[in-house]
């Protein structure tokens, strides 16, 4: 509903009055903070063009895609709804351009261990939607991490799952409030969040996080959108993306 | 009202009306027999459905035994303590769902007023099924004691005298002459939070959570089915409606004549 209600609101407000060119780039909810230092960056680079980041859950964005929104770039937290939505003739080819690693995130008033494998003595875990690309890696990781300490234990860690939030942000946000024990965010959602103690999920069990971006079919700013994308992926997007803990893309 | 009144009227009056009533010939248009049929089929569609059955039941429980008491307390007086109390009850009909959402988890989250109290007692409130019916009780509690106690306000003080001079003891009095003759009111104020605690989605989200089966009411389970499956969203919007209508046909059918 939100999506629908956003995308009518998005809509009244692109018609009319295009001039400077807005360009307007979905963009996933761990992307708050960079993308925003981005937009800045490229609007002093570009004077003339007005960015505007429309942030939510990529699985939020391809709806509102789906729905006919007017905007330019898709920047996803996985290379599912991107592809989704190419095969559905609504995006045009999607490039890797950042990466990104899943963490445990636990309340600083959690006083166990950090070790993953005891991930089954927290009290209240918080997770993403499975629809959510958070949610999707978590799964990943969970069935991965359940071979190793078998089924009893991803049993015990589903029994602590006390919400599924729609996007990455709401989840940590749970955490940061006190309110739950745990999440399984980003890296780069930890940083600089005192409330937040962070344990990297081991390689050989760490789906690989990766962010792709692509052109709506749609667009009504193609030239600044191919521009935008070029400079997200140029060695100053690169620089930005990596002073805000992305690494760099990964195909 | 003369014939220039009239045509002058008619233009707003239907504007508004298609306005109100579009929306929901869309949704059952959109809404196919097989949607319906397939939300159904789904155990994330069952458990949103009995959670919220469930949920709003105990919900409207509580509004009722707590709720009948106050708003008979307000009729019956109109000194300044009181309006001060009536504002009280008006406030969460006035504010924002997300705004009581955050309230709510800063008096019964575990870092907020009573959190450590509760925690005492091995209690913790939030992402819990109690916490989906504390928001609904929050949310559909000012409407059945605004009605009511209008309802109240319309019995004679002179009936429940007489009730009592007749040998009455003053529960029975009340039980047995002030809650009849404001039963319609008492009835549509139940209606009307009852639906209002089904509706509830913002206080829920930020307050309950949402995990299927636990604190997925059927109004978070459609924005989840949104992002996926749009069938699923459509059709359960539409069970929603046609409870809604139910509802209101109920209420016409037992609630106050439109005179009162």
């Amino acid at each position: 509903m939100w999506a629908v209600s956003a995308l009518l609101l998005l809509q009244g407000c692109g018609e009319g009055t295009r001039s400077p060119p807005v360009l307007t780039v979905l963009a996933a909810a761990s992307l708050s903070e960079v993308f925003p230092e981005l937009e800045q960056a490229y609007e002093q680079a570009h004077s003339g063009v007005d960015v505007q980041v429309s942030l939510a859950g990529s699985q939020v964005l391809a709806t509102q895609v789906r729905y006919g929104i007017s905007a330019d770039v898709f920047a996803s937290a996985n290379v599912r709804h991107v592809e989704e939505l190419i095969a559905e003739g609504l995006l045009e080819n999607g490039e890797v351009f950042a990466s990104n690693e899943l963490v445990l995130a636990l309340s600083d008033t959690w006083e166990g261990s950090l070790d993953l494998k005891n991930l089954v003595e927290v009290g209240s875990l918080v997770l993403g939607t499975p629809e959510s690309p958070i949610g999707s890696y978590t799964e990943r990781f969970l069935e991965r991490a359940s071979g190793v300490y078998g089924d009893d234990w991803l049993g015990a860690v589903r029994s602590r799952v006390v919400s599924r939030e729609s996007n990455v942000r709401l989840a940590a946000a749970k955490v940061i409030l006190g309110e739950a024990d745990a999440a399984i965010v980003y890296a780069t959602d930890c940083l600089g969040q005192e409330a937040l103690r962070c344990v990297p999920v081991s390689e050989e069990l760490a789906p690989k996080v990766s962010y792709h971006q692509a052109r709506l079919v749609q667009s009504p700013a193609a030239g600044p959108a191919m521009a935008w994308m070029e400079f997200v992926e140029s060695e100053v997007g690169l620089e930005v993306l990596q002073r805000f803990g992305f690494g760099g893309p990964v195909p | 009202m003369t014939r220039l009144d009239s045509r002058l009227s008619a233009i707003p009056a239907w504007v508004l009306l298609l306005l109100l009533a579009l929306p929901v010939v869309g949704l059952v248009f959109a809404t196919s027999p097989s949607d319906l049929a397939h939300a159904l089929s789904l155990d994330s569609t069952r458990s949103a459905l009995w959670l919220s059955m469930g949920t709003t039941t105990l919900a409207l429980f509580l509004v009722v035994v707590l709720g009948t008491p106050l708003a008979w307390r307000l009729s019956r007086k109109r000194d300044s303590p009181s309006r001060w109390v009536m504002l009280v009850v008006e406030l969460p009909v006035v504010l924002p769902p997300t705004v009581l959402g955050i309230a709510l988890l800063e008096t019964f989250g575990r870092q907020g007023l009573l959190g450590p109290g509760l925690a005492a007692f091995g209690m913790s409130v939030p992402f819990t099924t109690t916490a989906v019916i504390l928001a609904q009780v929050m949310v559909g509690a000012p409407l059945y004691v605004l009605t009511a106690t209008a309802g109240f306000r319309a019995v004679d003080d002179d009936l429940i005298l007489v009730a009592r001079t007749l040998g009455a003891s003053p529960s029975r009095a009340f039980l047995s002459v002030a809650i009849p003759a404001a039963g319609a009111s008492l009835v549509s104020g139940a209606g009307l939070a009852w639906a209002r605690a089904l509706g509830e989605f913002g206080a829920t989200l930020m307050f309950a959570g949402n995990l299927p089966g636990k604190t997925q009411t059927l109004t978070l389970a459609v924005f989840q089915a949104l992002e996926q499956d749009l069938a699923q969203a459509r059709a359960i919007a539409l069970i929603l409606v046609c409870v809604a209508v139910l509802l209101l046909l109920l209420l016409r059918a037992f609630g106050p004549r439109s005179s009162s």
